[in-house]
């Protein structure tokens, strides 16, 4: 019993406490109801440091001893924050937002970038560097980001700072998006910490659903996808063309299951909890331009880049090239932030000459808009952005080529039936996905509200056929949600 | 607090009804049976391998990749002496899973040879294997110089599977060798190559093959391995007495 106790609230390297695992569940009933408890009895202080120490132990389960790094990142930014905003001296402000900033981002840069600039720089110079014993942080890249944001917004008097270096540690390491997003702003996040918390009914059904509707786009269509996917990526020259275009599909798919379901769970924990973190994705693939895309993906760091890269470079408003350019930069940025590799930067960078041909393109053919043109320019979308996913998702930039190569050069068209007989269940799940993600997202909103307002037998009834439906799809093992690694 | 005991009681009540059901054998709904939640067991820690998985330890990867290619495949497997006893499990392995084998047996062959002679390249082009396993390096555990001599060797053959995917078997040594494992495995990467230096076998009369039981074992965990760690046709592990049609070439050492 004590091995077992020791097991859970021990770090072991691989196992983070994920939330499509049985373990996050059983403790997270366990924390409910003191967490209710110290709500309802508007014991705030008691509140703050139960989750606190909640937030901490699930990120140390993801993180081990890393974990002090986001508890030094916390009191850093707290106290700068709080010498800068008192002080009147306008170069001490911003020489304490530069500082602040460069310890920021220079951490997440070492974590992240040191291996790749080593490599690099072997190529270059043709050194022989080794490459250092480095673990990355899970979730370093969102929390800096959330860092970033709250230093900048306070230093130009866009918000408030904390109140306290505890609100700001709850702020920053807040478990339902500390490993994986979304990137919540303090302005947005800091009041709802201290603010009478009236949690309704509404509030934790409406939670409960998306977490369920999070699982299911996990567990069930993200990662029984995969298994196919994961084949196809990782030997593309042992498939057909075809073959490789379905894998390239189904990961389309799979990767919005995966990274939307996530950030489903995460905001329905906290809706649960009583707190509002936004949305994060709205119906991305019915995006007809790539402008309309970054508007429905990922919608925190989209609008984090915007706010942060974007238009601090001079926006839309240094003329028409500078905006091409500064479009760049942002989405380069974007692509590197993602991961240190090739396929990143030119998947970032792919994706700001999206961007730069829409704007090209917009004030043209804004005009000539009927069912033809849009369903064209859904197509062009579409198809430019799962192209695009080859990058993303390929080991390294070769892989990515050869991905491409066998798909243009070696399609073979007669694997199609002996496809669509061998892998009936993938073709079948890939399918009635499609047909999910293109749905109004009206009735979505419709069966939410229905579940919300059923009786307690039907939810429980509802509830228990989705735990069903996840443990027939499910593997043996929890697989990880991708944007863990970022 | 009241939405909160409504959701405590919805959670508690699933999971008891949850559990339940778990407890209930052949559970069966129109034929299908029902998937149940596994027991949490307080020995989670605890972990008993039999000797013959210690080079799985040894060669675990700290990131496993292990994806299974659910399509009937072409196997081939090259390499030395050593292929004879474990062709024989993996013929089982690939009549179970459906899959072609063919095994070339090339009698005292070396990596020297194998490179020398392109054979590999020979049959990869004719017999058009999705999948190649080379066991190599057992006539090679004792050379002085191994690095220096072999390396454009092992580099010459991983060529020649060209872009097919491959693993490659480590010699089951008998006694420590000069160097031929680190220059396989520094060649072919850790998520190629299957260390089998530390396992332990019942070797045969010679002293240095394994007897055809341990290289049954030996195969089966060459083959746990592949399941965890590299990209693999489908091994489902077939019984162990089953008969196994798979076509053999044996090349003597002076082919």
């Amino acid at each position: 019993m004590i091995d077992w106790l020791v097991d859970i609230l021990s770090y072991q390297v691989g196992s983070p406490l994920m939330f499509n695992s049985r373990m996050f569940w059983l403790l997270f009933i366990v924390f409910l109801p003191f967490y209710g408890l110290l709500s309802i009895r508007r014991n705030r202080m008691a509140m703050i440091v139960y989750v606190i120490v909640f937030s901490l132990f699930f990120y140390y389960k993801a993180s081990g001893l890393c974990c002090l790094l986001l508890v030094a990142r916390a009191v850093i930014d707290y106290y700068f924050v709080r010498i800068m905003d008192d002080s009147p001296n306008p170069r001490l402000r911003k020489a304490l937002l530069v500082l602040s900033l460069l310890l920021s981002v220079g951490t997440l840069a070492f974590f992240k970038y040191t291996n790749f600039l080593l490599f690099n720089l072997d190529i270059i110079v043709g050194a022989n560097f080794q490459p250092l014993d480095i673990v990355l942080p899970v979730g370093i890249s969102f929390y800096t980001f959330q860092s970033v944001s709250y230093v900048v917004d306070v230093y130009k008097r866009r918000t408030q700072r904390a109140q306290s270096l505890l609100d700001y540690m709850f702020y920053l390491s807040f478990f339902p998006y500390v490993a994986a997003g979304p990137i919540v702003r303090a302005s947005a996040f800091l009041p709802q910490i201290r603010a009478q918390r009236n949690v309704t009914e509404t509030m934790v059904y409406s939670g409960l659903w998306l977490v369920m509707v999070g699982l299911v786009k996990k567990a069930v269509v993200a990662d029984y996808l995969a298994q196919y996917n994961n084949l196809v990526f990782s030997m593309p020259s042992g498939y057909s063309g075809f073959e490789c275009l379905m894998g390239v599909l189904g990961y389309s798919i799979q990767i919005f299951c995966d990274f939307s379901g996530y950030s489903d769970i995460a905001i329905g924990i906290a809706r649960i909890m009583g707190f509002d973190l936004g949305i994060n994705f709205r119906s991305p693939y019915k995006s007809l331009n790539m402008t309309e895309f970054w508007r429905r993906w990922h919608i925190s760091l989209s609008l984090w880049l915007k706010d942060y890269v974007y238009i601090p470079l001079g926006g839309n408003r240094k003329g028409r090239l500078r905006t091409y350019v500064n479009l760049m930069v942002t989405m380069l940025i974007g692509g590197i932030w993602h991961g240190a590799g090739w396929n990143f930067i030119v998947w970032g960078g792919m994706h700001g000459v999206g961007l730069v041909v829409h704007k090209f393109c917009k004030s043209r053919f804004d005009s000539v808009s009927n069912l033809f043109t849009m369903c064209l320019s859904w197509a062009l979308t579409f198809s430019f952005v799962t192209a695009l996913w080859i990058f993303f998702r390929s080991p390294d930039f070769a892989g990515a080529m050869e991905m491409i190569g066998s798909i243009v050069a070696d399609f073979r068209a007669e694997m199609i039936v002996p496809f669509l007989s061998a892998r009936i269940g993938w073709v079948n799940v890939f399918l009635l996905s499609v047909i999910a993600v293109f749905l109004p997202e009206r009735l979505y909103g419709r069966v939410e509200s229905w579940f919300i307002f059923s009786k307690l037998w039907v939810k429980i009834i509802v509830f228990i056929s989705v735990v069903q439906l996840i443990l027939e799809f499910s593997g043996s093992e929890v697989s990880p949600f991708i944007y863990f690694q970022f | 607090m009241r939405a909160y005991i409504k959701l405590l009681i919805l959670l508690i009540v699933s999971f008891v009804i949850m559990s339940a059901l778990s407890e209930l054998d052949d559970l069966r709904v129109f034929g299908h049976d029902i998937a149940t939640m596994k027991r949490i067991t307080l020995d989670a820690g605890e972990t008993a391998l039999p000797l013959s998985d210690t080079a799985e330890i040894v060669m675990a990867p700290s990131i496993a990749i292990a994806v299974e290619d659910t399509l009937p495949r072409t196997i081939l497997m090259i390499g030395d002496s050593m292929i004879e006893g474990l062709s024989r499990r993996m013929g089982a392995y690939a009549y179970h899973n459906g899959h072609k084998l063919y095994a070339v047996i090339w009698y005292g062959s070396t990596t020297e040879k194998w490179s020398e002679s392109g054979r590999l390249a020979q049959y990869a082009d004719s017999l058009k294997p999705d999948y190649i396993m080379i066991c190599l390096g057992g006539n090679e555990l004792f050379i002085r110089d191994i690095k220096e001599k072999r390396r454009g060797c092992v580099k010459e053959i991983v060529s020649e599977a060209g872009t097919i995917p491959y693993v490659w078997i480590g010699p089951p040594n008998w006694k420590d060798d000069t160097g031929i494992n680190e220059l396989i495995r520094s060649e072919v990467g850790d998520d190629r190559f299957f260390l089998s230096k530390y396992m332990q076998f019942e070797r045969a009369s010679d002293g240095c093959h394994p007897t055809r039981e341990s290289s049954y074992q030996w195969m089966d965990s060459v083959v746990r391995w592949m399941v965890k760690t590299v990209p693999h046709p489908r091994l489902d592990t077939p019984p162990m007495k089953v008969k196994n049609p798979y076509e053999t070439i044996v090349l003597t050492p002076d082919d």
